[in-house]
């Protein structure tokens, strides 16, 4: 907790953190609320997120872009949802590994872009980590707080539920 | 198997349709708990300080002995800490240092304030935040290099206590004279940290002056600190 704070190092980090952090802030509490339907833990949801973000400012280039926007909202929205899987995991009910994380409608015509958006949030979240976001294995380990190795498997499961969802639509 | 090509198209896709499905970030009534503000500004003002940053006390101390320097810092057990009077500090996490006050002995300051008298060659203000426990001041170089001044006041309740990120290879200790007080030296021995002086008066005000500067330097800015009384 106290390390990741020296990981800022150069001065336009720093200001480029803040200026992160007036742009998303809100959005990002949305997104946390969404998902935890509690402000005071989406608050602590999204302070996690900026924690990550801090760790990994390199990742953003520029502040005000769409990358960035999509970028804050899958970490929080990543956050969010472990935060809920720790509360379910303290009320020992069952780990529920489908949580579906933001309700998102999609009109368009694109097939596999419908299944990626009806995934389970944690793959749509590496999916769109690595292929929208362009993140290395490596990079999206260290954004999830994930060992390198099971990054990898997160995003084989992912492709692989993917895989599934478009031979039950007919894409493959 | 699906084309990693077509993965990327669809997934940009996916990715604007969930950018889209958000309200702008305007239409969000949402305005930040004041605790929610506080720990994003300890984690901005942290950020600034890579040395050095105040924090918010532990509830599961580490408790270890440390440098045992001034009259007033001493590093203890828990069992002493609960017995002793005054600021004291201990080591955390093997990294860094804590100085707390306990005690019931907290001196009135209300309406005293602090100031540099003078500034070292080339920084600029650009954070000065004052309140009724402590006062903060940042400044920059043109080179966008931090050094900064602050102080706090012994409170008898709440959370007043300054974290030093001094238990480092980084880091040589040593005791100095400031204003007639001993003063706590952390000098940084490379190019990427800055050196800290902390030392406390005898109104159990605890003063920090941190910057890349030379041990006199750093000296001669924190013998300049001068005592603002407002009427």
């Amino acid at each position: 907790m106290l390390i990741y704070l020296q990981m800022i190092d150069e001065p336009q980090d720093r200001h480029k953190f803040i200026r992160v952090y007036e742009a998303y802030v809100k959005l990002m509490f949305y997104v946390a609320n969404e998902i935890l339907h509690n402000s005071h833990d989406a608050e602590d949801a999204v302070q996690q997120a900026f924690i990550s973000i801090a760790k990994n400012m390199k990742n953003i280039s520029e502040v005000e872009c769409p990358k960035t926007k999509g970028y804050v909202v899958t970490i929080v929205e990543n956050k969010a949802i472990d935060l809920l899987r720790a509360k379910v995991r303290h009320r020992e009910t069952e780990l529920n590994e489908d949580i579906i994380g933001l309700p998102i409608e999609y009109t368009g015509d694109n097939g596999l872009a419908a299944c990626i958006l009806k995934l389970p949030a944690r793959y749509r979240e590496v999916i769109l980590l690595k292929y929208e976001q362009g993140y290395s294995t490596k990079e999206i380990a260290e954004m999830l707080k994930l060992t390198e190795s099971n990054a990898g498997k997160l995003l084989q499961r992912a492709k692989n539920k993917l895989e599934e969802l478009c031979r039950e639509e007919g894409i493959l | 198997m699906i084309d990693e090509e077509r993965l990327q198209i669809a997934a940009k896709e996916a990715a604007e349709a969930i950018l889209q499905s958000l309200p702008s970030q305007e239409a969000i009534p949402y305005t930040p708990s004041p605790s929610f503000t506080k720990r994003i500004k300890k984690l901005i003002f942290r950020m600034e300080h890579p040395i050095l940053y105040y924090g918010v006390r532990s509830a599961a101390c580490l408790l270890a002995l440390v440098l045992s320097s001034s009259i007033l810092l001493l590093g203890i057990s828990p069992d002493v800490r609960a017995a002793v009077l005054g600021w004291f500090k201990q080591l955390k996490e093997g990294t860094h240092f804590e100085y707390d006050f306990e005690g019931d002995n907290a001196v009135d300051m209300t309406g005293v304030r602090y100031e540099p008298g003078w500034v070292p060659e080339g920084f600029e203000l650009v954070v000065q935040e004052v309140d009724e426990s402590r006062g903060t001041f940042i400044y920059v170089d043109s080179k966008g290099f931090n050094a900064d001044f602050s102080y706090l006041f012994a409170l008898i309740e709440g959370d007043q206590n300054f974290l030093m990120d001094g238990n480092q290879p980084y880091v040589e200790y040593s005791v100095v004279e400031v204003r007639g007080y001993k003063a706590d030296y952390y000098m940084s021995k490379d190019a990427e940290h800055t050196s800290t002086l902390v030392w406390i008066d005898e109104n159990d005000t605890l003063f920090t002056v941190t910057a890349m500067l030379a041990k006199e330097e750093l000296i001669k800015w924190a013998e300049s600190i001068i005592e603002i009384k407002e009427n």
